[in-house]
C-alpha cells in the first residue's frame, strides 16, 4: 500500500485528476465530505489530505512515502527527500515586488516582508544584499503599503493582486510548479510501487 | 543464565548482540572519556551530524565538549602501525534530535577498522553491516554507493563550486528534471548529462547496479571505483543478507571525509537511516595520520523511537501475597515459578496497569490462580 499526502487545496484536485488520468480510483475522495483518508484498495494506494506547508513533514517522517508539494516549500524549508518528478502543474513565480514607483535605496539595509524567510535570505545572498526579514504568515502586501517594509518576496501566479493594490514585480527569485516527492526510508522498500507511479505519471505531465 | 531477548529492550537487545558479534571478529572495545576538548570538534564540525555541541569550561579553564561523536576521538588517538586496528564502542553521544533544537543524549553503537585497509577489511565491515542490520530488523536494505565514483563524474564535468554542489543536490534528491534544467544552463555534454542520469537512476542488487553503472564510466577514476566495488560485490555473493544489498548512488557523505565505499541501512519501520558508515581515508589524512580507515554506527536512538518492546506482558506472573504471609514462603513460592523460566512479579497487589500473563494468589500456603490472560 503506498501512502500519499495531498496538499489541500486547488492542487489536490489537480493531482487527483493526473491519478486518476493513468488508472487509479479517485471517486471515494473528490466526494464532498470531512474525511481525512481514503484508500483504493484495489489499486494499492492511500491519500490524505494535509496543510501543503506540511506535506514535506508527513514524508520525511514516513508515513507518507510520496506527496506533492510546491517547489516553493521545498526550498524554503529544504527537506532531505527525493524530489521525483516535476509534475508541471500549479505553476507560478517567486518573485520580489514593491509599490509603483519605488526606487530601492542601496545605503541602508533592505526591509523585505515574506512568508518565505529561507529563499529571501538566500537570493539576497547571492546578491550580496543585507536585508532586514520580517516574517508574515498571510496578506503580505499590506506591508509595503503600510510602510512597515520596502519590499516583499511572495508566490505570484496571475499579478492581480499586485494589480490592484497598486503593486508590480521587481525581480523574478525563481520558478515554482508542483513537485512530486518521496521519502527516502520508504523508497528503500516500496521501489518499484513508487517507480510504476512515477513512470506513468511522467507519461501525462510531458 | 540464559537470556531472553523477547523481553528485553530493543536497544538492549540490538548493544547485547552486536558486542558479541563485534568481539567475535577480533574487535576489541573502546572506552572513552566523556569529554573531549572542544576544538577537535570545531576544527572539523561539518563531518558531525550537527554543529550543536554542549560546552563547558573545565577547572583548568579550557574549553570542553560533551562528545557529540566517537569516531573523531578515536580518529585522533590512533597510532601508526602495522596491520589493521579494530575497535567497537557503545557510547552515550549528545547532540541535537533530528529536526529538532533541543539536545538528547543517545547511545551509538560502532566500529572501526584503521590501518592497512584492504578489500578483506572493506569486505569484513560491510558483512558486519549486514550482521548489524539484521540484528535490528530482518527486513532491511543495505544501500552502498562510492564517493570516489560520484565526485569523479561531477568533478570531472570542469564546472565550479556552486555548480557541483547544485549537480550533487539533484543526484542526492534523484531529480532527473533538475539535472535536465542544469545540464542545458551549464552546457553538460549529451555524454556527460546520459551519465549523470544512469547515476541517479541507478537501482537492483549491488551486481545488477554495478552493471548499469558501467555505461556511465567517463574516466579513470570513476573506473577505479567501479572496480572497488565489484571485488566487494564478488566477495558479497556468498554472504547471507546479500539479497538486502542495493547499489545507489544518492547517499554521498561528506566528500571531504569520506573516499571510498560508503553505505547507509534502512528498516521498514524508521524513516531516518538507522547505520551509516564508509571508508574516511581523508579524515585520517587531516589528522596526519598515514593510514586508511572504515566504520559504521549503529542509531541506537532512532531505533528506540520506532520500535517498541516486543514482549506483550510486563511479566509472565504477578504473585500475590496475602497479608501476614510468611516471607520466606512467598519467596520460595515465587523462586518455584521462576525456576519454570517465567519472569515474576510480587507484591500485595498487582498495579492497576500492568500487564500479566497470569495472577496468582499465594495465601501462605498454597498457589491460585486469579487471572489467566
Amino acid at each position: 500500500m503506498l501512502n500519499v499526502a495531498l496538499p489541500k487545496g486547488r492542487l489536490a484536485d489537480k493531482t487527483l485528476k493526473l491519478l486518476a488520468e493513468v488508472g487509479y480510483n479517485i471517486d471515494e475522495i473528490t466526494k464532498e465530505n470531512r474525511k481525512l483518508v481514503f484508500e483504493d484498495s484495489a489499486g494499492g494506494i492511500c491519500y490524505f489530505l494535509v496543510k501543503p506547508s506540511d506535506v514535506t513533514v508527513y514524508v520525511e517522517n514516513g508515513v507518507a512515502d510520496i506527496g506533492v508539494v510546491g517547489k516553493d516549500i521545498l526550498l524554503e524549508y529544504a527537506p532531505d527527500v527525493y524530489e521525483l518528478l516535476d509534475l508541471k502543474m500549479g505553476k507560478c513565480r517567486v518573485a520580489v515586488a514593491a509599490k509603483n514607483g519605488y526606487r530601492e535605496d542601496f545605503e541602508r539595509p533592505l526591509r523585505v516582508a515574506t512568508k518565505f524567510p529561507g529563499i529571501a535570505r538566500r537570493y539576497y545572498a547571492s546578491v550580496n544584499r543585507d536585508i532586514e526579514i520580517i516574517k508574515l504568515n498571510g496578506s503580505i502586501e499590506l506591508a509595503p503599503i503600510l510602510g512597515m517594509s520596502d519590499v516583499i518576496v511572495d508566490i505570484v501566479e496571475t499579478g492581480t493582486t499586485l494589480k490592484e493594490n497598486d503593486m508590480s514585480v521587481f525581480t523574478e527569485i525563481t520558478d515554482i510548479s508542483a513537485r512530486l516527492i518521496a521519502c527516502k526510508a520508504s523508497y528503500q522498500f516500496k521501489r518499484a510501487e513508487i517507480e510504476t507511479l512515477v513512470s506513468k505519471l511522467r507519461e501525462v505531465v510531458k | 543464565m540464559e537470556i531472553e531477548l523477547n523481553s528485553m529492550r530493543k536497544e538492549d537487545e540490538v548493544s547485547l548482540v552486536l558486542g558479541n558479534l563485534f568481539e567475535s571478529y577480533g574487535y576489541k572495545k573502546y572506552l572513552m572519556s566523556r569529554f573531549e576538548e572542544y576544538s577537535l570538534y570545531m576544527e572539523n564540525k561539518d563531518f558531525l551530524i550537527s554543529d550543536k555541541i554542549i560546552t563547558f569550561t573545565d577547572a583548568g579553564g579550557k574549553l570542553m565538549a560533551l562528545k557529540p561523536d566517537v569516531t573523531l576521538s578515536i580518529v585522533k588517538n590512533a597510532k601508526a602501525e602495522k596491520g589493521v586496528r579494530k575497535l567497537y564502542y557503545i557510547e552515550n553521544v549528545y547532540r541535537p534530535a533530528r529536526n529538532s533544537p533541543e539536545f538528547r543524549e543517545s547511545e551509538q553503537i560502532g566500529l572501526e577498522a584503521i590501518g592497512d585497509i584492504d578489500g578483506y577489511t572493506v569486505y569484513e565491515v560491510t558483512r558486519l553491516a549486514l550482521s548489524a542490520l539484521a540484528a535490528v530488523d530482518k527486513n532491511f536494505i543495505l544501500d552502498i554507493s562510492h564517493v570516489g565514483f560520484v565526485s569523479a563524474l561531477i568533478e570531472g564535468l570542469g564546472l565550479d563550486y556552486e555548480a557541483n554542489e547544485e549537480i550533487y543536490g539533484y543526484v542526492t534528491g534523484k531529480n532527473l528534471h533538475g539535472l535536465r534544467a542544469a545540464a542545458a544552463r551549464l552546457g553538460i555534454s549529451d555524454v556527460a548529462l546520459a551519465a549523470l542520469e544512469t547515476l541517479t537512476s541507478v537501482s537492483g542488487t549491488l551486481s545488477e547496479g554495478i552493471e548499469k553503472a558501467r555505461k556511465a564510466v567517463m574516466n579513470d577514476g570513476m573506473r577505479v571505483a567501479l572496480e572497488e566495488l565489484a571485488t566487494l560485490d564478488k566477495a558479497l555473493r556468498s554472504a547471507a543478507y546479500y539479497d538486502n544489498v542495493r547499489l545507489d548512488f544518492s547517499f554521498v557523505n561528506d566528500t571531504g571525509y569520506y573516499n571510498g565505499i560508503i553505505f547507509t541501512g534502512f528498516t521498514p519501520a524508521v524513516p531516518r537511516p538507522v547505520l551509516s558508515g564508509g571508508r574516511y581515508d581523508k579524515l585520517m589524512k587531516k589528522f596526519a595520520k598515514d593510514a586508511g580507515a572504515i566504520g559504521f554506527a549503529v542509531y541506537v536512538d532512532e531505533i528506540v523511537s520506532y520500535y517498541s518492546r516486543k514482549a506483550e506482558f510486563d511479566q509472565d506472573v504477578f504473585l500475590e501475597y496475602a497479608e501476614g504471609a510468611d516471607i520466606s514462603a512467598v519467596a520460595a513460592a515465587a523462586d518455584a515459578i521462576r525456576a519454570e523460566g517465567k519472569s515474576v512479579s510480587v507484591g500485595s497487589a498487582p498495579l492497576a496497569d500492568g500487564k500479566y500473563r497470569k495472577i496468582m494468589r499465594f495465601d501462605g500456603e498454597k498457589l491460585t490462580e486469579v487471572k489467566n490472560a
